[in-house]
């Protein structure tokens, strides 16, 4: 884990999401309330139906908050949505494709979409393709590939605009060791100059390596946030793994 | 055998419309049937049923559209069991021998279309059984027995194909075979009405036929028609030659089916093109708009199976433009005549027009692959739909360019009639799906009616009703205004309906 940026408190936030509610049969998102710096690497954890992606979903403005407020570097997801996704890449765990596209067309539509000028987005796309090892299935469609390969389509596709906020839901599902790696250090590279990332795992090692500061949620709560030392101490287990902080935060059993 | 049959049955579960949807349309149809049903069984009961030769010869047609209906089903089915794999894997990895996987791969392949075939017949054999002959239940070990046959034929082809094309455009062609192979007997039908001369001869040399003693009780020919009719030796026959067949299927085809089935597996992807540094960059260039129509336009014409169906469905319009054509042969001069059937002709375009904009639009808006995408993009829903729609209208403009141009050539007054009719099909087809839209999978394209009932009758309703007006309107009738008063009122009350739902 590296040494934790700036305090989020001080200046814009990259995100700030207050008194956040979303309900479905029953709440998903209970009060949350986040603040996350620019050029943070936050990792986002919880068991499975704590809120985390419906949370996510709606920063991405697919979902709309029952109440609550989000920004994204100042701008509000729910009366300014345009401005706001210009600035985000959401990439969720079920890659968002198409089949019979090939990646250099998914990554030439999706740069439409965000207004990429095409000089500038074909030389990002060679970039991103070449970085993520697709370079040579440029042309292939995607109906031909693995998970792990659709995985990483879908990643270039949400780094192709250079989003200032990228979220990830589970990036790395599907990916072989050294893929992971890449990918790894990808996100790194990005957050060193100057993008925010915020992504979930079930990978904890991957939070503990990669992330700034952990957030764990449960019950759509945030139960407990900062660096991992923060979060030992709010565990009350000092030189616990983050495995153990987490199974002892949520109330699981290992 | 039982797994398969069991995921078959799941398959038409999962097909079927929505339950308030199911009973109008079970309602409609059985209402319907069972009063043919029962007027058939009325006119048995008067003169009993017993073989005759030009009986016999309508059942064994009947039979043949039937297989060729099935052999359509049964080798797109098999084609998308070979390259959709699901668990033909846990199949081919178990310790049974070829034969048997092969038996129950075309088993559960024959299951479909006996179930769909043996249910749409029911609502005609039950009244015919109760009110007239029980020895018509004899259909149901018929149908059976072609059923196994038409399974073990689909997969046969499908190994055909794979052997003269090989495993990846076997996928493709496979699929449009299996589309034109549907239509094919239903096309070939229709020739009486589209060469009324050359049909005529062909009826008089297929009555000759009938009447030469081929069809006489008793004659080979005759056997699958007396089988359907209960008697015992023919019926006996059939099913055991069927499942004769069915068996000899299963032990030729055995190995190379599981043979294949590895080579579909481990099909190379398509041949593909590197584009040169110019063309990628050209492919960055343009504004969103064109990005989103050259998406929409790359996706459907890369889907020739998506395709195919679509446009099937706009074939099955053809035969009214034809039984117009004819009707109007009757009593008028010969310049009279040509308007009228230049009108007809606009009709049926009209109608087209609606039956493909709905799909198309049905396959562009509702059947949208990545939904979240467009929905987390910084463009507004409005510029999204506008996009989607070009797109999907796109193909209908060049399918009708030239009919239309041809038309006008001919009559300025019936092109222009055909012009609006056609545009405003298409827009009210849009319309309904705009207002009723509801993401679903792009391979549900068949079972999309299945979303919806209203929207799916209501698509059929207006472009009978908009070929209607426009057929009347380019004939100079003033009666073009009922049918556009009743389009424009059911626009009206669909737009009504769909206001709660736009609003949630």
């Amino acid at each position: 884990m590296r040494p934790a940026p700036p305090p989020a408190s001080m200046g814009e936030a990259a995100l700030e999401i207050r008194g956040l509610r979303k309900a479905f049969d029953k709440p998903a998102v209970d009060g949350l309330d986040l603040r996350i710096a620019p050029g943070e690497f936050y990792a986002l954890l919880g068991p499975n139906g704590a809120g985390k992606t419906t949370t996510l979903r709606m920063v991405a403005g697919l979902l709309k908050p029952d109440a609550g407020s989000i920004r994204v570097f100042g701008v509000d997801v729910e009366t300014d949505s345009i401005a706001a996704k210009r600035l985000i890449a959401w990439a969720p765990d079920e890659p968002m494709l198409y089949d019979k596209l090939s990646p250099l067309e998914y990554l030439q539509f999706v740069a439409g979409l965000w207004g990429v000028g095409a000089a500038l987005a074909a030389e990002r796309a060679e970039t991103i393709l070449r970085e993520l090892d697709l370079w040579e299935a440029r042309a292939q469609r995607c109906e031909g590939f693995s998970r792990g390969m659709k995985q990483k389509v879908a990643l270039a596709g949400a780094l192709i605009h250079d989003p200032k906020l990228l979220i990830l839901d589970e990036p790395l599902t599907g990916l072989d060791a050294a893929m992971a790696r890449i990918v790894k250090d990808l996100l790194r590279a990005r957050v060193s100059s100057g993008a925010t990332v915020i992504l979930t795992t079930h990978i904890l090692d991957v939070a503990e390596r990669l992330a700034d500061r952990i957030g764990i949620i449960d019950h759509g709560r945030l139960l407990v946030e900062g660096a991992l030392d923060d979060l030992r101490a709010a565990a009350g287990e000092a030189g616990a793994t983050l495995e153990d902080v987490f199974l002892r935060l949520t109330g699981e059993t290992a | 055998m039982a797994h398969e049959v069991r995921l078959n049955l799941r398959a038409i579960q999962s097909a079927r419309p929505g339950r308030s949807g199911l009973r109008v349309i079970l309602g409609i149809t059985g209402l319907v049937s069972a009063m043919m049903g029962g007027i058939l069984a009325f006119s048995l009961t008067r003169s009993p049923m017993r073989e005759a030769p030009l009986l016999n010869a309508a059942l064994d047609c009947a039979l043949l559209v039937v297989f060729s209906l099935q052999l359509s089903q049964t080798l797109s089915a098999a084609i998308t069991a070979f390259f959709e794999r699901g668990d033909l894997d846990l199949l081919l990895s178990s310790p049974l021998p070829p034969h048997r996987v092969f038996a129950a791969r075309a088993l559960g392949v024959a299951t479909v279309p006996f179930l769909w075939f043996g249910a749409l017949a029911s609502f005609l054999l039950i009244p015919l059984a109760l009110f007239g002959d029980p020895r018509w239940l004899a259909v149901y070990p018929v149908l059976i027995g072609l059923s196994l046959v038409s399974g073990a034929a689909g997969i046969g082809l499908a190994l055909a194909l794979f052997r003269l094309l090989g495993a990846r455009r076997t996928r493709t062609v496979g699929q449009l075979f299996a589309g034109v192979l549907g239509a094919a007997i239903f096309l070939l039908s229709q020739i009486p009405n589209a060469m009324p001369a050359h049909g005529a001869a062909l009826l008089t040399r297929l009555r000759r036929w009938t009447e030469s003693g081929a069809f006489a009780p008793g004659a080979p020919l005759s056997w699958p028609a007396e089988a359907m009719m209960g008697r015992p030796a023919p019926l006996i026959g059939w099913v055991l030659g069927c499942g004769l067949v069915f068996l000899l299927a299963a032990r030729a085809f055995g190995r190379p089916f599981t043979r294949n089935a590895a080579v579909a597996a481990g099909a190379p992807p398509d041949r593909v093109r590197m584009p040169s540094p110019a063309a990628i960059r050209r492919g960055f260039g343009g504004g969103v708009f064109a990005h989103l129509v050259r998406k929409e336009l790359r996706l459907l014409v890369r889907d020739p199976t998506l395709l195919s169906q679509v446009l099937l469905r706009a074939l099955y319009l053809l035969p009214l433009g034809f039984s117009l054509f004819r009707a109007l042969g009757h009593g008028q001069d010969a310049q009279d005549l040509a308007r009228l059937r230049l009108a007809a002709i606009a009709g049926v375009m009209a109608g087209i027009a609606a039956q493909l904009a709905g799909s198309l639009i049905w396959i562009t808006l509702s059947g949208e692959d990545a939904p979240d995408l467009l929905a987390c993009a910084p463009v507004a829903g409005s510029r999204l739909r506008q996009a989607k729609l070009i797109a999907a209208l796109t193909p209908l403009l060049v399918l009708l360019a030239a009919p239309l141009i041809a038309m006008a050539l001919l009559s300025p007054w019936v092109g222009l009639c055909a012009l609006l009719g056609a545009t405003a099909a298409a827009v009210s087809a849009s319309l309904i799906n705009l207002w009723f839209e509801r993401p679903a999978p792009r391979r549900s394209f068949l079972n999309r009616g299945g979303g919806s009932t209203l929207v799916g009758v209501s698509e059929i309703m207006l472009s009978i009703i908009w070929g209607l007006a426009t057929g009347l309107a380019a004939a100079g009738s003033p009666g073009a205004f009922i049918p556009l008063a009743m389009a424009l009122m059911a626009m009206g009350a669909l737009f009504r309906g769909a206001r709660p739902r736009r609003a949630g």
